[in-house]
């Protein structure tokens, strides 16, 4: 559509503002389909738009309405492009739009992997306390000639080697755990919120 | 907390079953997209926000089930129609069976 389809100079303005929303989001796929889309997309706003006129309103508060019943594009384009993108790419052959495409999909299928990862730290953390209990000589944080072994528990480990924390691993680990885990669970609040939104 | 349950549930719900609806409803006729959103709203009283409706067209598309075409209209802005495909229809036909065995055998 363009400026004659509409009345009003305001309303013309939220449509192509809109419209330009969703050519940046859109801007990822390849040529054929973002245009495809789009003229999928402003066919919708039209019939829309002129669906039911019987309902006396101004024509910015119709385009208003029929906007905010379309939604918001980043939520429902997002699947889309992720599925269109991956199609493309495995149709291609092409290992890095293939990569991309993932990366698009573990963006936001992927938040919770890696929420899991952090969550699996926290209970590492939890695991290196009762290791220290039951096995103090081969849990800690070691360092040998200068150089550094590693943090936790270690079925063989050098004589020569330093446990440079001793007993203060376990604090330090309590206060790991403390932090990684409001972190992690704040993170999880949030995008949970959001995908109720 | 209730409250978020069951919006949730009905979210879920909804996804899950709206590409059944989309396939039935294009039995013996052509859609185009704000018209299927129309139907499910008039069928089914769902309140949906519309451009979800276009990630499942284009599942459907991609799984072969439903093929669209261009139709040019007078007032110049085309209209992306959409039809079953055979296997569209033998698809449905199976989701159907599934949908009243599930139906027959529990009952809340």
């Amino acid at each position: 559509m363009n400026k004659s389809n509409f009345t009003s100079e305001q309303s013309y303005i939220n449509y192509a503002s809109y419209i330009e929303k969703v050519k940046r989001i859109i801007s990822v796929l390849p040529d054929e389909d973002a245009l495809e889309l789009m003229k999928e997309l402003d066919s919708h706003i039209f019939e829309s738009l002129h669906a039911d006129t019987s309902i006396i309103i101004s024509e910015e508060e119709r385009i208003k309405t029929v906007l905010d019943k379309l939604g918001s594009p980043e939520s429902y384009l997002a699947p889309l492009i992720a599925e269109k993108r991956l199609t493309h790419a495995i149709k291609k052959y092409n290992l890095v739009e293939i990569l991309k495409a993932i990366f698009g999909i573990f963006k936001t299928g992927g938040q919770y992997f890696l929420l899991s990862i952090l969550y699996l730290f926290t209970l590492g953390f939890g695991i290196v306390i009762i290791a220290k209990i039951f096995y103090p000589q081969k849990t800690g944080f070691f360092v040998e000639e200068g150089q550094i072994i590693g943090l936790g528990f270690f079925s063989k480990i050098n004589a020569q080697a330093t446990d440079l924390l001793g007993y203060w691993i376990i604090p330090l680990m309590i206060i790991l755990i403390i932090i990684f885990y409001l972190i992690t669970t704040y993170l999880l609040r949030k995008i949970v919120l959001r995908k109720r939104k | 907390m209730e409250k978020d349950y069951i919006s949730n549930w009905i979210v879920q719900f909804k996804k899950c079953v709206l590409p059944l609806i989309i396939l039935d409803l294009l039995i013996g006729k052509d859609c185009y997209g704000y018209l299927l959103i129309v139907m499910i709203k008039d069928h089914t009283g769902f309140d949906i926000s519309e451009g979800t409706i276009y990630p499942i067209l284009n599942r459907l598309h991609t799984e072969g089930l439903i093929e669209y075409k261009w139709v040019e209209q007078k007032t110049g802005i085309p209209r992306k129609y959409y039809s079953l495909t055979a296997e569209g229809q033998n698809t449905l036909d199976l989701l159907k069976q599934h949908w009243n065995k599930i139906n027959a055998t529990f009952k809340i």
